[in-house]
């Protein structure tokens, strides 16, 4: 307030009768406060002109607006009436930037009469209004004009370089939409601080009171409220606290742990604020403990996130030792759980300025913070700096309109999704802040398909259409882009989540279809797919006798690679409204892609390829051949064993499957896409289980070592006395044979479907003989009997793991009438007994 | 135990600095087929010149001969050079040293044997089942098995090859006899 009152000697010192006029003030005074303040405008002009001048001298800015606006119409175009009114907009919890037509009107006709300082408040306005450049050519004339003395000079550098600032930052467009939460909410209290629970239901936020005494607006106290959403509108509490008296020290919210249960506070005075916390309990704390006295010192701690594992605070301190102003420290735990380092977050993020409101993304890198440095618009702003590792962290960025305004922006939290954030502004008046909503449009996570399509041998590029229908709409999927005939590259765009059959149709080949799953995932992925073609033929000249498919996917985490790095920073700086939108520039991000982009990436990584092959690969080599060298000339079968535990075993995601390509229409998969109908190979199922690869070689951790070894029971291995049995038939035979008679085959398909289908069935083939005949001979009878039967399952791709299979030959001398159904296989299902 | 468990964790760290990189089955398979041709003796009228090189045939799997080929070059063996060829049929086998057999199955792998008959030639099969039991020398089992590979030290003495007892203690070792039912 020192700034007005410095202001009126200013503007008084224009007329000799000021110093009279300010010591009538002063008499008057009391009057004015006693009087009663019902408005009542005076008719005469002087009158008016003196009631008006008394309350902006009292700083009454409020009151003495609609007296000078009076004024104004009965005596127009006065520049002097045009300056108080403006210098009362500023100044009034009105629409401040009502008053710049006033301040235009009172420069343009007396310029030479006003204070230099006019310049300095139109630009002010200026600012406020958003009118960045009409505010540095006020600024600017402001500077030359006054010196480096003068109290404002600082003030309006600083204000110049907001503008700057500001106009740098509006030319980036995004598309984050603002919404201010309903009155409930936003009183005409400050709202302040807000806070989110894990699933958005509730706002916790400080709300500072107001009252009035002796006319003049005082801050009373604060309250920590919370505000339930229910359906669409929100239900507001207070949060109760036990034991703590709110007029014996200050209290304000300054966080929330990750999970929303545990509130943290700073409470004591302005010079000494210490941060406490205290679990809530149906919105009542009950037992506030102290954060220990290594995060709380004798200056003011007065805001706290906590990173989601709980082993790092972030927090604001203006403790001596900073960058000046509040700093931004950081507390992390060691392996014994005690604070034992807090560490500023360094020159990166803390300036000369105030740094506040420190909030730590879920992922643990990112960090909002509040800070009226940096490239600030005006006021604290919201800046995003990211960690690169340990406590070194990227130059912050500021945010952007419109959730940075020339006003105060400050305490931003992000909600689980990423899609939203809350953070309080004073956009409408100086001091009183609101809870705004901010919509950002952020994370559509979206997997890029990138794939070559290869036929033939040696492979090249064929010709061939990709379509791709959503499984659960049956609709096509957009963005699909057939191969390039000349690479045979092709590109896709999915949603996460959600299951798609691709139909290749290749030339000279038979359609195929493929599932592909894309897992659910809140990044933007990038899935690699190499399909490969094959023709099956016995020689060269003979015609194809069935067709080979083969896909290998690798998903990388594109988010933590500099592809990924270039494509979201494309992405990001052209963001726009909707999905559709988005993907749209992805596609054209693709398109570029695909002839530049990609050719760039290409290039680089077959250069990094070169320099493995080169250089790494040789090594790597001499390193496995001498290890392996050494392992089977010491026989350390631990060595090889660890090897082989650790090898990428590719089987997993390459997939051969063969099919004749002569089979009929009913083994082949219908599948309609629009209005065409396609008869494709069964379906293939590429992406269960996915094998997710790194770019990057993997180093060996120690918990690799004991990976958890998930494989297929070997039902061989299962004791008899472990089988429970479930199912037993036979096959019978004329003596001395041992070919399956085709009677048999619809029973052996019907057990081959039940075994299929169950993979915890294990299988007993016993073959047996009538006692006529050598011993020996019909010993190895008995297996060719078994053996015949095991190979139908085996031809049919069942796991050999899952037979048992035994020649038992003979079966004892018994009547002869009973030889024929001794002649026999027995096929006996069990399950294992645990 | 507590001493055990030291014991594991110092070896588990030792093995840390020992394998710091991780490597893919090809690559891990292709290291052994070089070494097995390191710990297999092979007759002395094998080669018929001294300029000949140690040739390991590979069936069935281009991607695992690309690797192949690209861990032994310039390495040798006995003082010749190795070289990795693909093979298609029985016929092109005649001058290999090593045959490497995958994705095949094992009534397709007896065809070979028979054209073989009793030539040292050492053939090793990428986990084919009774691989070993059908008279093939070499078969390697499935991720994670006890054993990383298996032997039937027979059908190599019948093609006059003497393989390593340091390989033999390694391998589980399956003989003809022993039919698998």
């Amino acid at each position: 307030m020192t700034t007005t009152i410095f202001r009126f000697f200013r503007i008084n010192t224009l007329k000799p009768t000021s110093v009279l006029r300010l010591c009538f003030i002063w008499f008057f005074m009391g009057c004015v406060i006693t009087t009663n303040y019902a408005q009542q405008i005076p008719q005469n002009k002087n009158k008016l002109k003196r009631l008006a001048q008394q309350y902006f001298d009292n700083e009454q800015f409020d009151k003495a607006l609609p007296l000078f606006l009076k004024l104004d119409s009965i005596e127009p175009n006065l520049f002097e009436t045009k300056y108080y009114i403006g210098a009362c907009y500023l100044n009034s919890s009105f629409d401040k930037t009502k008053g710049i037509p006033y301040l235009e009107y009172a420069l343009k006709h007396g310029e030479k009469l006003l204070p230099n300082l006019v310049f300095y408040d139109l630009a002010k306005l200026y600012h406020l209004n958003s009118q960045f450049d009409e505010a540095i050519e006020m600024l600017k004339i402001f500077l030359s004009r006054s010196t480096k003395t003068d109290i404002f000079y600082l003030k309006a550098q600083q204000l110049l370089k907001n503008c700057i600032n500001a106009k740098e930052l509006i030319a980036q467009p995004n598309n984050i939409e603002i919404e201010k939460l309903p009155p409930v909410i936003n009183t005409y209290n400050s709202e302040q601080n807000p806070f989110i629970s894990a699933d958005e239901s509730r706002i916790f936020f400080t709300r500072t009171f107001y009252e009035i005494r002796s006319n003049i607006e005082f801050e009373s106290q604060k309250k920590i409220m919370v505000a339930v959403q229910n359906g669409k509108s929100y239900e507001v509490r207070e949060i109760q606290l036990n034991n703590y008296d709110y007029f014996k020290s200050k209290i304000s919210l300054a966080g929330v742990s990750p999970d929303g249960e545990v509130l943290f506070f700073a409470i004591g005075t302005d010079n000494n604020a210490d941060l406490y916390a205290c679990k809530l309990t149906d919105e009542k704390c009950t037992q506030l403990i102290k954060l220990p006295d290594i995060i709380n010192s004798p200056y003011n701690e007065s805001s706290i996130s906590v990173s989601p594992d709980g082993r790092t605070y972030y927090f604001s301190s203006n403790r001596p030792g900073g960058y000046g102003g509040k700093d931004i420290y950081r507390a992390v735990m060691d392996d014994n759980d005690q604070w034992s380092v807090i560490e500023n977050l360094g020159p990166s993020v803390n300036t000369e300025f105030d740094e506040d409101a420190p909030y730590i993304h879920p992922d643990n890198r990112t960090l909002y913070f509040s800070s009226n440095g940096h490239n600030s618009m005006g006021g604290y702003d919201i800046f995003v700096a990211q960690n690169i590792h340990a406590n070194e962290w990227k130059y912050p960025t500021n945010i952007g309109p419109p959730i940075n305004t020339p006003s105060d922006d400050i305490g931003f939290v992000l909600s689980a999704d990423g899609n939203s954030a809350y953070f309080s502004s004073s956009q409408s008046s100086d001091t009183k802040h609101d809870i705004y909503k901010a919509i950002l449009h952020k994370t559509i996570p979206l997997t890029l398909v990138k794939g070559t399509i290869m036929g033939g041998e040696p492979p090249k590029p064929i010709k061939a259409k990709i379509r791709v229908i959503d499984n659960e709409t049956k609709q096509p999927v957009k963005y699909v882009y057939s191969p390039n005939i000349l690479t045979g590259k092709y590109l896709m765009i999915f949603p996460p989540n959600k299951n798609y059959d691709m139909v290749i149709e290749a030339e000279g080949y038979l359609p195929q279809l493929v599932n592909i799953y894309v897992p659910n995932q809140t990044y933007f992925y990038e899935l690699y797919q190499e399909i490969y073609l094959k023709q099956i033929k016995i020689s060269k000249n003979d015609s194809a006798i069935g067709q080979e498919i083969r896909i290998s996917n690798t998903f990388y985490d594109v988010y933590k690679t500099n592809i990924s790095d270039s494509i979201l920073k494309a992405e990001q700086q052209k963001r726009q409204k909707h999905v559709d939108e988005l993907l749209k520039i992805v596609e054209n991000i693709i398109v570029a892609t695909d002839s530049i982009e990609l050719e760039r990436l290409e290039q680089l990584t077959i250069k990094d390829e070169q320099m493995d092959k080169d250089q790494i690969l040789k090594e790597r080599y001499n390193q496995l051949l001498f290890n392996l060298e050494q392992a089977i000339e010491k026989t350390d079968s631990v060595t090889l064993q660890l090897l082989d535990a650790n090898a990428i075993y590719n089987d997993v995601t390459n997939s051969t499957f063969f099919y004749g390509i002569d089979s009929d229409n009913r083994k082949m998969t219908k599948v309609l896409i629009g209005n065409d109908t396609i008869y494709t190979l069964p379906s293939i199922s590429t992406s269960k289980p996915l094998q997710i690869k790194t770019p990057t070689i993997v180093q060996l951790k120690s918990d690799s070592l004991i990976r958890n070894i998930k494989k297929e029971i070997d039902f061989r291995t299962i004791p008899e006395n472990k089988r429970r049995y479930i199912y037993i038939n036979y096959v019978y035979y004329p003596s001395g044979k041992y070919q399956i008679e085709k009677k048999y085959i619809p029973l052996l398909n019907d057990i081959y479907q039940l075994i299929s289908l169950n993979s915890e069935i294990g299988v007993e083939i016993n073959g047996y003989t009538d006692p006529i005949g050598d011993e020996q001979k019909n010993l190895e009878l008995s297996r060719l009997r078994a053996m015949n039967v095991w190979q139908y399952f085996i031809d049919r791709h069942l796991s050999p793991r899952r037979f048992v299979v035994t020649g038992k030959g003979e079966m004892g001398a018994e009547d002869i009438s009973n030889y024929p159904q001794m002649r026999r296989t027995e096929i006996k299902l069990f399950e294992v007994i645990k | 135990m507590n001493r055990r468990l030291v014991i594991l964790f110092l070896s588990c760290t030792y093995y840390l600095f020992a394998f710091p990189q991780q490597y893919t089955e090809y690559e891990l398979k292709a290291a052994y087929l070089f070494n097995f041709a390191k710990f297999v003796e092979f007759p002395e009228k094998t080669f018929s010149s001294y300029k000949d090189p140690f040739i390991i045939g590979v069936y069935g799997n281009e991607a695992f001969l690309d690797v192949l080929q690209t861990i032994i070059k310039g390495r040798t063996v006995y003082n010749r050079n190795v070289i990795a060829i693909g093979i298609s049929q029985p016929e092109d086998i005649v001058n290999c040293q090593i045959v490497y057999f995958s994705r095949i199955t094992i009534n397709q792998a007896m065809l070979f044997f028979e054209y073989l008959g009793n030539k040292p030639v050492l053939t090793v099969a990428d986990n084919v089942e009774y691989f070993c039991e059908k008279g093939g020398m070499i078969n390697f089992t499935p991720q994670y098995s006890q054993k990383r590979f298996e032997i039937n030290p027979n059908a190599a003495q019948r093609a006059n090859l003497i393989i390593s007892s340091k390989l033999l203690s390694l391998a589980k070792i399956v003989n003809d006899a022993e039919v698998k039912f």
